[in-house]
């Protein structure tokens, strides 16, 4: 258990040998698994640049002790889609302008995924405090709202 | 050292038998910041590893995980484990509105996911949202170890800045908070909408059972406070029947509540700043639960606010 | 054919692997010649202010992993000089003194970064402590010297440029109202996602340094003398990345030392910081005190401005230190047309981390003091404040305009930028719904903030850039530009242009730039400078290369060259009325490459020289709720005009002014790096300094406007900074606003509920 443990991630099951103990899921995602979709810049679950969905939930992987998340599901974004064949999400972000810089991308791109999964017709005020924990410097996150708000109404329309 | 994971509360109260010292990890919230802050060195290759602590996961525990409701009671049970995401939730956000209000109020949706009621119990930080909730509905605190278990008031166990009477060996398990027939909320203040640490924060129950008032503040002392003095004050002054307090009462009552405040100055906020809008906090709570202007001037008038 | 490109809303062609595998950071990346790699950590100072009496290394070097603990007199490093202030010297890792918390003091490799870290933390600097110096006029007036060879904390003053000082009062003796005022344009951290992360490898004696950068080119100049290297010897490779906004064009010590370390440890190094070094290492921005006078006519004229200004440089004379006298000063008349203006800027050394650059790098700080002293003025002599404005704005022009202070605007057109944005605010009936909320008594009032701006981009040497335009054999293309985007969407942008000229399609062209190997010369991306100078090289570029194709096409098709004409559609070059006769980009590629006119294949290289600055401007109307009893503030509306000239792709302009409007907005009303009085940072994580999140932020209301420049043959102005610069004075305004009847004249930034409601009592004594 302590220094050798498997985590499921993205649907595959993944051996961790000889990790440090304290050693967070984004950690091992990005150094043992070499998946740095998910992206590491406060340490202290205050960005979400980090943000994964762990058996459903959204949470920092920084904040997750990795040990102890053994017989989880853990989502993260390069499990999300097949490589050219974007979620709607993913492609709502294009349409819209919602990246700059791409380094809080993929922890909005999980957060809008399990903000629209819960909530078919967010309110801008609701989608504005949904992702209040993804921290973004470049858009001022105007082109994002608008991204979440395509994918509602497409989804909506899709429905109906 | 090693993690230990407890998929049983027998598991994880041996665990803690065999571990007195074990950090005890359910939402990970507060423990990973210390951790990947280096504040704690888990088995770090150049720690020392025989000295480094036992850290025990109870986030698979199912009785921590999940709350009850006793109707003939009056009271809920809620585990240590229950998240704030699931508080926000009904039906406990009916039951217990101003748990829900606090809840809906810490960090980000990712940090309400995995942070629960019992991680703030146990961190015990004077910021914590949960801590004025349970102490204004005097909530009763759950510990068990592998020899014993005991119930505390939470006044009891909040002793000081991140301090409490947990004794080595125990875990939180729960907290029952009783069904209280009247209103209750909370509020706080901190520089931004939303991810932000109170600067100072208000809860007020309004049991009209009891008729009684009570107040709890957080931020503004090195625990949560409760306000006697002004709880007495307002208990008397409120019309119980119709839901009314006159606007002169209510600034008394502001003024007691700051009084009772024992702020400090530090870099988020200065003590003066904080003592003022627990004041104002508690008003507008009060005004909420009592929405009414009743006795002179302008008897029975709605407020506007 | 089909209408242009230029000027349509094209979808970024950079997105896809940001959405899926995520983008490739400097801490991303894998590259072999960074096997077996070995990681660098800082030791840094605790004291702001000490000398260093010994460093003991005993323990540290004994730590699992460590490979070697390195200080200033092991690795023999220099005094480096101040670019900007001779007289201020340092070495790379501290020697006798420690300026600021956070300073590197000695360097830690290791086999793994966490051994690094733990090792870092066994370094034990003896320092005895000075007094800290944290508040600027403290330090201007103290003999408590940071750098004693300057003889004085004030290191950088524009009288030393043979600008006069400021006159006394006389100078505003035929004014009939005067208003004074103090504003603090506060310290804010630029906060890049990214943090810094670097690595360097010795390949066959060259040294290959990856840096998270806005200017490769710059870096190399710095690498290269750091390591007394010849510059071929050196190569700078730039990955992704995660934004910028001015504290990533320079480089640090922590990134310079790494050439050194890997060749001290024989093993290629790679450093990265965590969030709480970023904020203590990497450098500040604004961090001005401005005393600002204003004087006019009781019929809202201003005649008189003065303004002093004293600019923290922090702990060294980095760029921060020149941004008053070279950015502020220049942009002190604003949009207005005063006849009399007088400024002198002092900058000043602090024990606080260093100041440079930061997204409007010293214009916001001219426009944040003008617009407040224009309320101040308006509030003074009982006029509106956009009436105020009116009074006082230039008029509209098209050919040069110069101000009292000796600054010469392009093209500007204020008036009808303000009145854009007030009518999409709709002025008039928000000062109704404002008087009726006064009379409610309602403790949430409503506050209206207007600001009109001017700023300058692409005023920093090199005022040019160079391109080239490779077009390869199967008809695909490679840009090489001396930019450097970090989010801007350079890739479509320079593809757009490239493509309108070449009918080459954007999807198959490719963006090469960051590596100096590759594109040895170039300005950056800074300054709002890249269209209207990195794009403008490619337009010229392709225009060129189209040129030179058609010669080529000509002797291919056996036709006269002008007869030669090139379908942009198609992409293909056809003797003009004879579109079968035709020959492609591939084909005219692969005849190159045996034609002796075109030794390189057909590519083409030039630069395009921009005979100035160009001054976008615009206007912006903020909304506010302010709680008068919490003192807690909404932003609840923002209306942002702004003039950037001619518009490539108004998806790429939007996004600069969301992200501007958003970074402005939170110098307002959150963001403030703060010092105890012993120097210790007090905001240095996220959760103490606090970012602005999308709940704090309404929906941006974007106005077109578009007054091409002639500096340029695109007709672009800068957009990158515009909507940080209007719109702090617009929010900081609207929340002074919500407070007039309250006989509030003034809150300093950022505006949190406690120095509102501090205002509201100090105006109710």
């Amino acid at each position: 258990m302590n220094e050798f443990y498997t985590l499921t991630v993205n649907g595959r099951d993944h051996e961790i040998a000889d990790a440090w103990l304290g050693e967070n899921l984004l950690y091992v995602l990005r150094e043992r698994l070499g998946l740095i979709a998910a992206k590491g810049a406060c340490e202290q679950g205050e960005c979400g640049s980090c943000s994964v969905m762990v058996e459903d939930r959204l949470v920092c992987s920084c904040l997750v002790l990795a040990a102890s998340a053994v017989g989880t599901a853990i989502l993260t974004v390069e499990g999300l889609a097949e490589p050219g064949a974007p979620t709607d999400v993913q492609q709502a972000f294009v349409d819209a302008g919602a990246v700059q810089c791409g380094f809080c991308t993929p922890g909005l791109i999980m957060a809008t995924h399990h903000l629209l999964d819960r909530s078919a017709h967010p309110t801008e005020m609701e989608i504005r405090e949904e992702l209040s924990g993804n921290i973004c410097r470049c858009t001022g996150y105007g082109r994002i709202i608008e991204a979440v708000q395509q994918v509602a109404l497409a989804r909506r329309e899709a429905k109906s | 050292m090693s993690v230990i994971i407890a998929f049983s509360m027998d598991e994880a109260l041996r665990a803690l038998a065999a571990h007195p010292d074990a950090l005890i990890l359910s939402g990970g919230t507060d423990l990973l910041v210390e951790i990947n802050e280096g504040h704690r060195r888990l088995g770090s290759s150049s720690a020392d590893i025989a000295t480094s602590p036992t850290v025990l996961a109870v986030d698979r525990l199912s009785e921590l995980r999940s709350w009850t409701i006793d109707l003939e009671r009056s009271q809920v049970h809620i585990g240590a484990g229950v998240t704030w995401s699931e508080l926000v939730s009904e039906p406990l956000a009916g039951l217990i509105p101003a748990l829900a209000e606090a809840s809906r109020t810490v960090g980000s949706p990712q940090i309400r996911n995995a942070g629960t009621l019992g991680g703030n119990l146990g961190t015990c930080s004077p910021a914590g949202d949960g801590l004025p909730v349970l102490a204004a509905l005097e909530a009763v605190v759950h510990l068990r170890s592998a020899t014993h278990q005991r119930d505390l008031p939470v006044a009891e166990f909040m002793v000081g800045v991140k301090r409490t009477a947990r004794l080595p060996g125990e875990l939180i398990t729960g907290v029952t908070l009783p069904i209280i027939n009247g209103w209750q909320g909370y509020s706080k203040v901190g520089v931004r909408n939303a991810m932000v640490i109170a600067t100072a924060s208000t809860a007020l129950v309004a049991d009209r059972t009891k008729r009684q008032i009570r107040v709890a503040l957080g931020s503004v002392g090195p625990t949560v406070l409760r306000c006697s003095e002004a709880e007495t004050m307002l208990s008397a002054a409120v019309d119980w029947e119709n839901g009314g307090v006159g606007s002169d009462q209510l600034r008394e009552f502001g003024g007691l509540v700051a009084a009772a405040s024992r702020p400090i100055d530090d870099h988020r906020s200065s003590a003066a700043y904080r003592r003022h809008s627990v004041g104002v906090m508690a008003q507008r709570l009060a005004r909420r639960a009592f929405p009414l202007e009743s006795g002179p001037p302008g008897q029975g008038k709605s407020s506007g606010i | 054919m089909a209408g242009s490109i230029l000027g349509n809303r094209v979808l970024r062609k950079e997105d896809p692997k940001f959405l899926t595998s995520g983008g490739v950071y400097l801490d991303d990346l894998e590259d072999e010649r960074l096997t077996g790699a070995v990681y660098v950590a800082y030791v840094r100072s605790q004291v702001a202010h000490g000398v260093i009496s010994s460093i003991d290394l005993s323990e540290a070097v004994e730590m699992p992993g460590v490979i070697g603990v390195f200080t200033a007199a092991s690795l023999n490093l220099a005094e480096v000089p101040s670019a900007f202030n001779p007289a201020v010297t340092r070495t790379y890792l501290a020697t006798d003194k420690v300026r600021y918390v956070g300073e590197p003091v000695a360097a830690v490799v290791a086999e793994t970064y966490e051994q690094a870290v733990d090792a870092a933390a066994m370094v034990y600097a003896d320092i005895d402590a000075l007094p800290a110096l944290v508040d600027i006029e403290e330090a201007m007036a103290s003999d408590n010297l940071l750098y004693e060879a300057a003889g004085s904390n004030v290191v950088f003053d524009t009288t030393a440029l043979g600008l006069p000082e400021n006159t006394g009062g006389e100078f505003f003796a035929d004014c009939e109202v005067v208003v004074e005022g103090r504003f603090i344009n506060q310290r804010v951290a630029p906060c890049p996602l990214e943090s810094r992360a670097a690595a360097a490898a010795w390949v066959d004696g060259r040294l290959i340094q990856w840096l998270s950068t806005q200017h490769a080119q710059g870096a190399l100049a710095t690498i290269i003398a750091a390591n007394g290297l010849e510059a071929s010897q050196v190569r700078i490779i730039t990955p992704d990345v995660g934004g910028g906004f001015g504290a990533k064009i320079g480089t640090y010590p922590e990134e310079i030392l790494l050439g050194r370390l890997a060749k001290e440890v024989g093993r290629p190094v790679r450093f990265r910081e965590t969030r709480s070094e970023s904020m203590m290492a990497l450098g500040h921005g604004r961090a001005q005190v401005q005393y600002v006078t204003i004087g006019g006519r009781r019929d809202g004229k201003v005649t008189h401005y003065r303004m002093q200004v004293y600019q923290d440089a922090g702990a060294f004379v980095d760029m921060g230190s020149i941004l008053a006298p070279f950015m502020t000063r220049p942009m002190a008349s604003a949009v207005y047309d005063i006849p009399n203006i007088e400024v002198r800027t002092t900058s000043v050394v602090t024990n606080t981390t260093p100041t440079v650059a930061y997204r409007g790098a010293g214009r916001p700080e001219a426009t944040a003091a003008a617009e407040r002293a224009m309320d101040m003025f308006a509030a003074e002599i009982g006029m509106d404040a956009a009436e105020v404005r009116r009074v006082n704005l230039i008029p509209k022009f098209l050919e040069p305009h110069t101000t009292a202070v000796g600054q010469t605007y392009d093209v500007g057109n204020y008036e009808v930028a303000m009145d854009k944005a007030m009518q999409a605010a709709g002025y008039a009936e928000l000062r109704v719904e404002q008087a009726a909320r006064r009379a409610s008594g309602n403790p949430v009032q409503i506050g209206i903030g207007v600001s009109v701006y001017v700023e300058i981009t692409g005023g920093v040497q090199p005022m040019g850039e160079a391109a080239k335009i490779e077009v390869h054999e199967d008809g695909s293309a490679s840009i090489y530009t001396g930019t450097s985007p970090h989010g801007q969407g350079h890739d479509t942008s320079w593809s757009m242009i490239a493509s309108e000229q070449t009918g080459i399609p954007m999807d198959r062209i490719t963006l090469v730039w960051g590596d100096t190997d590759l594109v040895p010369v170039g300005g950056g991306t800074m300054g709002s400078r890249s269209l209207q100078q990195g794009g403008a090289a490619v337009n010229k570029a392709a225009i060129e290369l189209v040129e030179q194709a058609r010669s080529l096409a000509a002797t291919l098709l056996e036709a006269d060259e002008a007869d030669i004409v090139l379908d942009t559609d198609s992409g293909n070059f056809h003797v003009a009325g004879t579109p079968a006769v035709s020959t492609t980009w591939a084909d005219l590629a692969v005849a190159a490459t045996t034609n002796a006119d075109f030794p390189d294949g057909l590519t083409h290289e030039t630069r395009f020289e921009a005979s100035g600055a160009t001054f976008p401007f615009g206007a912006h109307v903020a909304v506010v709720e302010v709680d008068t009893e919490t003192g807690k503030v909404r932003h609840i509306r923002h209306v942002a005009c702004d003039d950037a000239g001619r518009v490539l792709n108004p998806l790429l302009l939007e996004g600069q002014i969301h992200g501007g409007v958003a970074q402005g907005t939170a110098q307002a009303l959150l963001e403030e790096v703060r010092y105890d009085s012993d120097g210790n940072p007090v905001t240095s994580n996220l959760a103490d300094y606090a970012m602005i999140s999308a709940a704090e932020l309404p929906s941006f209301e974007v106005v077109h406007m578009e007054t091409p420049t002639p500096i340029n043959p695109l007709g672009a102005k800068g957009i990158g900074e515009s909507g940080t610069i209007g719109s702090t004075p617009a929010v900081q305004s609207a929340v002074v606003d919500a407070l007039a009847h309250l006989g509030v004249r003034h809150v300093d930034m950022p505006t949190t509920p406690e120095k509102v409601w501090k205002a509201i009592a100090a105006a109710s004594n």
